[in-house]
């Protein structure tokens, strides 16, 4: 008697589908992963392709529909920030103050880590205190601190007015390099971390090895500490640049409305405009122009780290 | 009390082990003794649990343990690194596997003090893991695993990380203790020595396979396969050729590469074979060489390359004239070697000191 | 032939005289005072440059801390002449507005520790015990929201719980900081259990733990430093958030950096000053309670 065949399945694939998702109940590790991608997925990627969609409403009026107007869809804001020479200078300020923020960072960062990594013991320890310090204080509170450096009764002037150096305050905030002062304190902590943590994970006799070889100090460091923490600085150099172009808290307090990001302006149409549908749409740029110069960013350092590896 | 039948394991396409069969009787000291990759862990691993085999069957105590989860079984364990809790103390990690098994807490301080006192850690017990010392640490997981008197014990290199001294220290101790609890002990070691001194039997692995299972003494004088010889202790090989087979005494007669007489060898070989004869350096002896080269008794002529002290014997490395060398090792008599680099000496073993296998 | 050889020594000896090498010493210091002097400048400006670092990171926190006790209307720093005051800070407790701000920051914190705690355990556990395959994957997804700037997260979060009725809510808040403080959590989780060895947990097996005795009295008391210190930084990361807080907080749920936020755009009131440094006093004081606590538990545990 030939055995039971339960007969082909209309659609093959839901039938195996069906399989891979009974064997995956069984196990307990998707069991634990649940709670994170639910979390992730309701809460962080629906609320993305929400956005998404939001961004293709007409604006509101008044009364129940006063965020946007439900069921209709228009492209009308994406092509306003595309025609509209106002975005274009938005995104170009936003591109340069984060390009700045950046280097300033950077040129900071990376000698810092350096003296912190030759650092010992209870001094060291200070030192990534100090780094992070900053990272766990409120936002506000730290740019409280710099205007009450800056500011036109700040310290610094209170200081400078006493001696008598200067007969007016100095204009310190509400610029650029006020900005920048700000915006560096926040996002200084990233990269420094970043590099020690990689600096960290070498194998300190690789210096000794070079002097042994005949390198003098500088040398050896160059040759082998640097060198290393190339694939570590590019990383860390692209983190900044995102933090950077999503500067929004100083920009508002210490910087002045010719340096506005996007980031700002997405706080305005959201919640002062309550034009819901453009602050959506701002948003879905910025995240894909992100996006984009994350892949562009592991593109180079993928080549950077092929060519590097092949030449020394 | 152990069974094993025909048991393997597969990762993926590599065998690890492949159709071991084992039997340990209850109050034996065993040993699974083999180089890395031998798959003496392995084997071990699913005795304990952690692994289910490909094939074949684990009993325990005459009862199929296959399927049977680690914390079922009634085996003990002590790891290579002892894994000792270090959130507690000596008296706790002892206490754990009493408090698992559900032995009544009235009865466990009398089990506990018992087992600390037989491992000689009587004082310690309020102390924690990284306030012992590395034997000390040993000892807590040897007691551990003891205390609720499992039907087998399990040791996975255990002294692999002691330093030498401590090492021969604690090799004694456990066989004292083994002796002293009964329990029937398995012990993986890649350490020769260690098997050849304190097991009862020796089961050889090499690459996943049983090469012998017998006594320290059987395995070091009459070695099964060739894996074995060259793996225990020092041994010479000598390659030769069949001449005939002496039916009777269950012998073969055969002619070393090296020339002189016939030499006769356990086993039956096929005529014309050819074979690898080994013999223990121990076994052979030097003799000053005489101006009559062809001796008697079936020795051979050569010079001595080499003569190393140490201490209570010499070894000599003598180069024969068909450019292969003979180790001899031998007590020395009076205060130095009998013979010096450059002597002619004149080598030969007693009767049925060689093994042999087939090449 | 399984026999040793003897040693062999080498022909020519080792004695040779290093004449190169003497002369590539005496290029890398060509002479001693100078160099000594260079060194010792070196390091003189290396340690300018580091201690000026420290004080750009440490300054603004001081001073924002110094201002909350000025005795004066206006803002100014405390010198001995001036004296000091709390009065703002009593100012600032007697307000029920302020403390209705704290109180929803408080709240919303617990809320927002528990749901990263959950996931961040499980995560972690699923990874380093039941082998989740492609961990390099999960933590890159996981560390998404990190890269994503607050206003975007806040500003969907708002449309998001808008939509699914959130909105208004304490939870709304929570579950955006969530998003923020489940990978460092789960990160911190990850290390730890990593630190918790599998023999440890393949030894009470052997002695008759079955899975869940083997998590309870094994994995969870190591595992609670780590436990401790994640918590802790999660409550922090959301006790300090403002961003999001901006976004979604309703004049029920504000919290209180949106509070300080408008006072600190438009009018500086020194009360400003003692709740922001109020919200600094909690987290100093958190970090040194879990980190007392953290080294009291690896001290017993003897790492």
């Amino acid at each position: 008697m030939p055995e039971a065949v339960p007969p082909p399945s209309p659609i093959p694939w839901l039938a195996r589908l069906g399989r891979v998702v009974v064997r995956a109940g069984k196990s307990p590790a998707l069991w634990l992963a649940a709670p994170s991608v639910l979390l992730f997925m309701v809460f962080f990627v629906a609320p993305l392709g929400w956005m998404l969609r939001l961004s293709t409403y007409e604006a509101g009026g008044k009364g129940q529909s006063r965020f946007y107007q439900t069921g209709t869809f228009t492209l009308a804001r994406f092509r306003e920030i595309a025609t509209d020479p106002y975005y274009f200078k938005l995104g170009w300020i936003t591109v340069q103050v984060g390009v700045i923020i950046t280097l300033v960072t950077m040129l900071v960062a990376l000698p810092f880590a350096i003296y912190v990594y030759r650092s010992r013991g209870i001094y060291k320890r200070f030192l990534l205190m100090a780094v992070i310090l900053p990272k766990l204080t409120n936002l506000l509170v730290l740019m409280y601190g710099v205007l009450l450096l800056l500011g036109d009764t700040g310290y610094i002037n209170e200081v400078l007015l006493g001696a008598g150096v200067i007969a007016q305050p100095l204009p310190l905030f509400a610029n650029l390099p006020a900005l920048v002062f700000g915006e560096v304190l926040i996002v200084l902590p990233y990269p420094v971390l970043m590099l020690v943590a990689a600096m960290e994970s070498m194998d300190p006799s690789l210096e000794e090895a070079a002097q042994s070889l005949g390198a003098g100090p500088a040398r050896a460091f160059y040759e082998t500490v640097i060198k290393l923490m190339v694939p570590a600085l590019t990383t860390s150099t692209l983190v900044t640049l995102i933090w950077g172009f999503g500067a929004f808290v100083a920009p508002t307090i210490l910087g002045s409305p010719d340096y506005y990001t996007i980031a700002i302006e997405v706080y305005t149409q959201t919640l002062e405009n309550v034009n819901w549908p453009l602050g959506a749409a701002l948003a879905t740029v910025y995240v894909a122009f992100v996006t984009l110069l994350v892949a562009g960013g592991l593109l180079i350092q993928r080549n950077a780290e092929r060519r590097w590896s092949a030449t020394t | 009390m152990l069974t094993l039948r025909n048991v393997s394991k597969r990762f993926g396409t590599v065998d690890a082990v492949v159709a071991v069969s084992l039997e340990v009787q209850a109050g034996e000291f065993v040993f699974l003794l083999g180089p890395s990759g031998s798959g003496k862990t392995t084997t071990l691993r699913m005795i304990a649990g952690f692994g289910d085999p490909t094939s074949g069957d684990i009993e325990l105590a005459g009862q199929s343990i296959a399927g049977v989860p680690p914390y079922r079984r009634d085996i003990g364990m002590v790891f290579q690194r002892y894994a000792l809790f270090p959130h507690l103390n000596v008296w706790e990690n002892t206490a754990f596997g009493l408090r698992m098994r559900g032995m009544p807490e009235r009865e466990r301080p009398k089990r506990i003090e018992e087992t600390l006192s037989m491992v000689r850690l009587g004082g310690l017990e309020k102390r924690y893991p990284h306030q012992l010392s590395g034997g000390q640490q040993q000892r807590v997981a040897l007691a551990r695993a003891l205390a609720y008197r499992p039907a087998l014990l399990l040791l996975d290199e255990p002294l692999a990380n002691l330093d030498r001294r401590l090492r021969d220290e604690m090799r004694i101790e456990l066989k004292r203790i083994q002796k002293e609890a009964g329990t029937t002990m398995l012990f993986v070691t890649h350490d020769q020595e260690e098997a050849l001194t304190l097991g009862d039997r020796i089961a050889v692995m090499h690459d996943g396979r049983l090469e012998q299972v017998g006594t320290p003494a059987e395995i070091y004088h009459h070695p099964a396969t060739r894996f074995v010889a060259s793996f225990i202790g020092d041994m010479n090989f000598l390659r030769g050729s069949v001449l005939g087979h002496d039916a009777a005494n269950n012998a073969s007669d055969i002619r070393l590469a090296l020339g002189g007489p016939v030499q006769s060898v356990a086993g039956r070989f096929d005529g014309g074979a050819k074979l690898v004869a080994c013999v223990r350096p121990e076994r052979v002896r030097l003799e000053a060489a005489t101006k009559d080269f062809a001796r008697e008794g079936g020795g051979y002529n050569g010079v001595v390359k080499y003569a190393g002290f140490s201490g209570d014997s010499v070894r000599y490395l003598v180069g024969m004239p068909d450019g292969s060398d003979v180790l001899s090792r031998e007590a020395i008599e009076g205060t130095g070697p009998r013979f010096a680099v450059g002597q002619a000496v004149c080598v030969t073993w007693p009767p049925g000191a060689l093994n042999a296998f087939a090449d | 032939m399984t026999a040793a050889g003897p040693p062999r020594g080498r022909p020519g000896g080792t004695a040779r005289s290093d004449a190169r090498g003497d002369r590539a010493r005496q290029r890398n210091h060509p002479r001693r005072l100078p160099g000594r002097l260079g060194a010792l400048a070196f390091k003189g400006v290396a340690h300018l440059f580091g201690l000026t670092v420290v004080a750009y990171l440490l300054v603004p926190l001081v001073l924002a801390f110094l201002v909350s006790f000025y005795p004066g209307r206006s803002i100014g720093l405390p010198t001995f002449s001036t004296g000091i005051t709390a009065e703002w800070y009593v100012e600032f407790l007697n307000d029920a507005r302020w403390m209705a701000g704290l109180r929803n920051s408080l709240y919303v914190g617990v809320i927002s520790t528990a749901i990263s705690l959950v996931c961040g355990l499980t995560l972690a556990l699923a990874v380093t015990r039941h082998r989740l395959r492609g961990e390099v994957l999960v933590a890159t997804v996981l560390m998404l929201p990190v890269f994503v700037p607050a206003v975007i997260i806040g500003m969907q979060s708002l449309s998001f719980s808008y939509q699914i009725g959130l909105w208004g809510t304490h939870w709304s808040i929570g579950i955006a900081h969530a998003l923020w403080a489940t990978p460092l959590v789960y990160l911190i989780l990850v290390s730890g259990l990593r630190r918790v060895s599998i023999e440890l947990e393949e030894a009470a097996a052997s002695l008759g733990a079955n899975p869940w005795a083997s998590f309870r009295m094994v994995v969870w008391p190591l595992l609670v430093p780590s436990v401790m210190a994640a918590a802790v930084i999660g409550y922090i990361i959301s006790l300090n958030e403002f961003i999001m807080a901006l976004f979604l907080g309703t004049p029920d749920t504000q919290t209180l950096p949106k509070m300080i936020w408008p006072q600190i755009r438009h009018s500086v009131s020194p009360v400003v000053a003692a709740a922001s440094s109020v919200l600094l006093v909690i987290t100093v004081a958190a970090i040194m309670i879990a980190g007392r606590a953290v080294n009291i538990s690896r001290a017993i545990q003897g790492r």
